[in-house]
């Protein structure tokens, strides 16, 4: 938080926010202005070792806190970011500008309707950590990070990472800032992924695991989106095997293509039909038979427009990849989904969206039942909703409810059977 | 006096309340009030719970039943209420079900570990065995398939415990036979077009069931003019609003053995 005229200047890059429905940076539910930390979390003689073989020598993690940190630990949230997410989670980016990150002066964090003073991650009560993830383009060490070997950005010779490595890379992170045992792990997506590989790799350092529009793998349908992304922007012709840093063309229309598929797959038929209908775009904008017609046309290419000023394709392509090869089953039962859900100790918050079309409710409904075969409590949400895949980005109110109550309700089946234990009930 | 010397040994309130409520030192009944409200005081912060009394009868019963350490589940939880009480009074592990979102919001608020979920299709998915105890309070009657649910109920659990308001009740004869109108009784307080009750049923018809699917039946009360009662027999049939029967599956194991 900044104050007096550092404030005021910062508030006059928001110039247009008010005309949104977004929390001004001086509202008392927001964050305020926030400056994301970073950190090396290797040593030239401790580099950082990856699932898939290889080591990072050079391991620079970009995160994000709100609130304080209580005297005991007790208090943080780790929150997880889905695919196109970053450690920028609620408030507005004091440096943006500095930082060339112009789009974050248009809009907060990716989930600013979740966590602030008063919302259901309550930063005056919790202290919530988000980190940008190993591979992405948002100040953590990726493809587009200069390898140390070669001086040279490293392109498609980056490692291959998984979401298990993130969740190790957010292990480290909390060790360096000294807390122990989380509170809560929470995330939607590729994040309810990492969420899960927490409640799964360290058992006893998470209290409670938040699984939102996630589950333990991909089903088969979104590895076939997923494909057909990369492919888009592996056969751009300025692709160029990835090294196209520094290049005046870059696979633009390859990644606006990815991200135009993977918006429809984020929505729901019903969404879609409501906001778009079979409404046309103003005839001005036609040139040709085949030019842009539809209104819904017009916003897939507005977001695949946006999606490429913000987003590396060669990230697109390992974060995808992570997303494809998590499969908890696999790494923990040896694919024997209950054998590996034997590792919970966490309490299980699991939320499904009827209109999910990448992790449908039948999926979580399996998690679900692998769950509570070995006798660990869970809840379970199955939320009515036309909002799709990105329902727990867009559902503030119905998932913040939820939320809330879920963080704040007290523990009792794990906590009255350790008093019975210790024989004080 | 020595009634007023007793009532100083009591906590400060506690004679005024006593006095209030026409408790005297000589009666017989006077010690075990004394402890008992010593008892409650002593309690502390675990004491919350105790001084909710259960809304519904059922409740109380099934507390009894419950023991330590059991994994109980709850079909149809409603707001988690009998649960949070076998958790804090008869330390159990629980899981409810049910289908209405607030609900579920409010058993998320209380730590009740609930499925937002419908019961018969959860019911469906569920392991064998992996519950000590099931529960289904007054929503046989409103199930697509209450027999399915039934046994799915006694598959997964080692005895279920339902209960039912009874169609055969003597209001229920009475607004039907001789009113001619659909019933709507304090069991039954809905009216013909707002009902959630689609299969509802008398004692005698569940108890048919009983013998036909070859379920054995532990213990049974009925609801007879708002007092509990064992149940025997037929008179209960056209006497009782509800009732409530802890059964058990006859090829289940016994009692305690998988656990």
């Amino acid at each position: 938080m900044v104050f007096g005229d550092e404030f005021n200047k910062l508030s006059d890059d928001f110039v247009d926010r008010r005309q949104w429905r977004y929390d001004p940076p001086e509202s008392l539910t927001s964050v305020g202005v926030t400056y994301a930390r970073r950190v090396e979390l290797t040593s030239p003689s401790n580099p950082f070792p990856l699932e898939r073989g290889g080591v990072l020598e050079s391991l620079v993690v970009e995160y994000e806190t709100y609130g304080e940190l209580s005297s005991d630990g007790s208090n943080a949230i780790l929150v997880t970011h889905a695919l196109s997410g970053d450690a920028h989670a609620a408030g507005w980016d004091g440096e943006a500008r500095r930082r060339d990150r112009q789009w974050r002066l248009r809009r907060p964090g990716w989930w600013d309707g979740m966590i602030g003073p008063g919302k259901p991650l309550d930063t005056n009560r919790f202290f919530i950590i988000c980190a940008n993830v190993i591979g992405s383009c948002y100040g953590t060490t990726g493809p587009a990070s200069i390898n140390p070997a070669t001086g040279r950005p490293y392109g498609l010779r980056f490692p291959e990472v998984t979401v298990g490595d993130w969740v190790c890379m957010e292990a480290t992170l909390l060790d360096r800032l000294g807390i122990d045992q989380l509170y809560a792990v929470c995330g939607g997506s590729l994040g309810g992924q990492q969420a899960l590989e927490w409640a799964l790799r360290f058992p006893d350092r998470v209290g409670k695991c938040l699984v939102l529009a996630s589950g333990p793998k991909l089903p088969t349908q979104g590895v076939g989106f997923n494909a057909v992304g990369r492919h888009a922007i592996l056969h751009d012709p300025y692709f160029r095997g990835g090294d196209y840093y520094g290049q005046a063309e870059q696979p633009r229309n390859g990644l606006a293509v990815a991200r135009m598929l993977a918006h429809i797959t984020y929505q729901s038929g019903k969404q879609m039909d409501s906001r778009f209908g079979r409404k046309l775009q103003e005839e001005s904008m036609k040139k040709g038979w085949y030019e842009v017609e539809y209104a819904v046309e017009s916003y897939l290419n507005y977001k695949g427009r946006a999606f490429v000023e913000r987003f590396d394709a060669n990230s697109y392509l390992y974060m995808t990849k992570a997303m494809d090869h998590y499969d908890a089953a696999a790494a923990w039962g040896g694919g024997d989904l209950l054998q590996a859900c034997k590792r919970v100790k966490a309490e299980m918050l699991v939320a499904a969206f009827s209109t999910d079309w990448l992790y449908p409710p039948e999926e979580s409904s399996l998690f679900v039942k692998a769950l509570l075969a070995n006798r660990i409590p869970v809840t379970y949400v199955k939320i009515d909703t036309i909002y799709g895949h990105d329902a727990f980005l867009l559902e503030v109110e119905r998932v913040g409810r939820m939320l809330r109550a879920f963080l704040l309700s007290p523990m009792p089946s794990r906590r009255t059977q350790a008093q019975y234990n210790e024989g004080s009930l | 006096m020595m009634m007023d010397e007793d009532f100083n040994k009591l906590p400060s309130g506690l004679g005024e309340f006593f006095r209030s409520l026409g408790v005297r030192s000589i009666d017989s009944t006077f010690d075990q009030l004394r402890d008992l409200a010593n008892r409650q005081l002593s309690l502390g912060s675990s004491g919350h719970y105790e001084s909710h009394a259960p809304k519904r009868w059922e409740d109380s019963l099934i507390e009894g039943l419950v023991k330590t350490g059991d994994r109980v589940l709850d079909l149809g939880c409603g707001d988690g209420e009998l649960l949070v009480r076998l958790v804090y009074r008869c330390g159990a592990e629980v899981q409810g079900i049910e289908t209405n979102e607030d609900l579920v919001i409010r058993c998320i608020e209380r730590g009740v570990p609930v499925c937002h979920d419908d019961l018969e299709q959860m019911l469906s998915i569920l392991p064998d065995r992996s519950f000590d105890i099931a529960v289904m309070e007054n929503t046989l009657q409103t199930l697509v398939h209450p027999l399915d649910a039934l046994r799915g109920m006694l598959r997964v659990a080692r005895i279920g415990v339902v209960s039912f308001p009874n169609f055969a009740h003597w209001s229920v004869r009475l607004t039907f036979g001789l009113g001619g109108r659909m019933p709507v009784t304090s069991s039954l307080p809905y009216t013909w077009y707002d009902t959630p009750n689609i299969h509802l049923c008398s004692i005698n018809d569940f108890t048919d069931w009983v013998v036909a699917d070859d379920v054995e039946v532990l213990e049974s009360w009925v609801l007879v003019e708002g007092k509990v009662e064992k149940f025997n027999g037929d008179d209960h049939n056209k006497t009782a609003e509800q009732a409530m029967f802890v059964i058990k599956g006859k090829d289940s194991m016994p009692a305690g053995e998988d656990r």
